[in-house]
């Protein structure tokens, strides 16, 4: 065996693959080629390094598992929230000062929300940040508009409704219209000494009102029954009447109001 | 260098056999694959690994966990290899794990889970290597680090140890991706050419090619270094036996 031929048993030495035969050839060649020895034990060396260096290997953080899981399930999570329908409706008011009516209604907003829907929000909040941080400057801007209009106006004490889109689900989106519509009702009563009713977003409480003139449904009835006040803190605060409290929550009606999920 | 693929070296010609023992690894790893005993350990274990894989796919988070413990160190060490950042790498491994979890309905359990596993990450680690290299316009080679501290294996060492495992990795760095790949996954994990084939999707032939060129570069680093040098001369002589 010369050189070139001891060369090219090289990989199959290094693999573990050559035949007993060969391998005897490739010793016996081994031991009278200095050269051939050389070029082997660096070859064998190197893989020795790679193969046992127990010092090169970072560890992974000690809770790398836990937040993979987590990371697992909120992606399922996702994915089931996907497969049923969205929140169709979200209603935004915004509150100075406040009432006992307005306290019952805002509740009972909120008592739609957590029957169903606040999942789904949190979830948009969490998974798209640049959601969260576009609505707080929205929010903001409408606050700072809000105050300007305020200044020259008698103070409203239910600002506005945000119609924001609409449901694929015509169950959904008729047990939404209804609960606009209820709210629309109450905000006209107070809005009767109000000079103007105030734009948010793009419709004004009495355009929503044209475009969605629908009855009750008997979800957001009872939800409007509701007879605890949680805000009567917030009530007394806004009874101060010179602090605006921005009650961003959104609310969306479930189907039919079934699948009652208390977060 | 001669070709791999000579007709007269006996070599079997897709190179599925599984190798009788590697030059140059420890002797462990190296009559791993051909005891009777390692064999049947390794029925057991895919058996396993097909129960916990059918269990994740029913959502079973217990089953998840132990495929992930199974997996995890030797997955983030062979992306640590490809992508030279320990951040990155985590990323990577865990975006690897994320895939593999969320496609599980389409994994056959015909093939290794690892297997899987690897070869989601590798291209996942290719597509960061890439991403990278368009930010700098070149391979960040800077990050190249040499082996860490380690109270247990660096103890002992010499300093000509130290310096030649560090010659070692630091030629491994250079390596192209899929040359990195090869030897890291043939010698690191002691996969076979066949295995490496299906991880990196790539014919056999063109993974024996890769191992070869990177051996040969691995090797012209060593003996350009250690003709410079007597001591690492020795030390070769010593480590080769």
């Amino acid at each position: 065996m010369n050189c070139e031929q001891a060369a090219n048993l090289f990989d199959a030495h290094l693999d573990g693959v050559l035949s007993q035969s060969l391998e005897t050839e490739l010793a016996a060649h081994r031991v009278k080629c200095a050269m051939c020895r050389q070029d082997l034990a660096l070859l064998e060396v190197a893989g020795h390094v790679i193969a046992s260096d127990g010092a090169v290997d970072d560890q992974l953080e000690e809770d790398f598992t836990d937040r993979l899981l987590a990371c697992i399930d909120g992606a399922r999570q996702q994915k089931d929230t996907a497969s049923h329908p969205e929140p169709s409706f979200t209603i935004n008011t915004l509150r100075l000062g406040g009432s006992s009516r307005t306290a019952r209604l805002i509740h009972a907003a909120r008592q739609l929300r957590v029957s169903g829907r606040i999942r789904g929000v949190q979830q948009v909040f969490l998974s798209k940040p640049w959601w969260f941080g576009g609505s707080s400057v929205a929010a903001a801007a409408v606050v700072v508009l809000a105050f300007k209009l305020l200044l020259s106006a008698p103070q409203p004490a239910v600002l506005g409704v945000k119609f924001e889109k609409e449901s694929p689900d015509p169950e959904l989106d008729l047990a939404a219209r209804s609960l606009v519509t209820q709210v629309e009702t109450t905000l006209s009563s107070h809005a009767e000494n109000a000079s103007s009713v105030l734009h948010i977003g793009e419709m004004t409480i009495l355009q929503m009102l044209d475009q969605l003139g629908i009855g009750e449904s008997e979800a957001t009835s009872k939800a409007l029954q509701a007879p605890s006040d949680p805000f009567s803190e917030s009530e007394g605060r806004g009874s101060e009447g010179d602090e605006i409290a921005e009650d961003a929550g959104s609310v969306a009606e479930d189907a039919g109001g079934e699948d009652v999920e208390d977060l | 260098m001669g070709s791999l693929r000579s007709n007269n070296t006996g070599l079997p010609e897709d190179g599925a056999a599984p190798p009788k023992g590697r030059a140059g690894l420890p002797e462990g790893r190296a009559v791993q694959s051909e005891d009777a005993g390692g064999q049947s350990r390794d029925v057991a274990s895919r058996m396993e690994e097909r129960q916990l894989v059918g269990r994740a796919r029913g959502g079973d988070s217990q089953s998840m966990r132990k495929l992930i413990d199974l997996h995890k160190d030797r997955l983030f060490a062979f992306v640590r290899r490809m992508i030279r950042n320990h951040h990155d790498a985590e990323e990577v491994t865990q975006d690897a794990f994320l895939r593999a979890f969320a496609s599980l309905d389409s994994f056959s359990t015909e093939y290794r889970f690892s297997t899987w596993l690897f070869t989601i990450a590798y291209r996942l680690s290719l597509n960061t290597l890439r991403k990278k290299q368009s930010l700098t316009g070149e391979m960040e080679f800077d990050q190249i680090s040499a082996p860490g501290p380690n109270a247990d294996t660096t103890a002992a060492e010499s300093d000509d140890a130290k310096r030649l495992k560090s010659i070692v990795w630091g030629a491994v760095e250079h390596l192209s991706p899929p040359q990195r790949a090869s030897i890291v996954l043939f010698y690191r994990h002691g996969h076979n050419c066949q295995d490496i084939a299906q991880i990196l999707e790539l014919p056999v032939a063109t993974v024996k090619s890769h191992l070869h060129r990177a051996r040969m570069k691995l090797k012209d680093q060593l003996q350009s270094v250690a003709t410079q040098d007597a001591s690492s001369l020795r030390i070769l002589g010593g480590l080769a036996g």
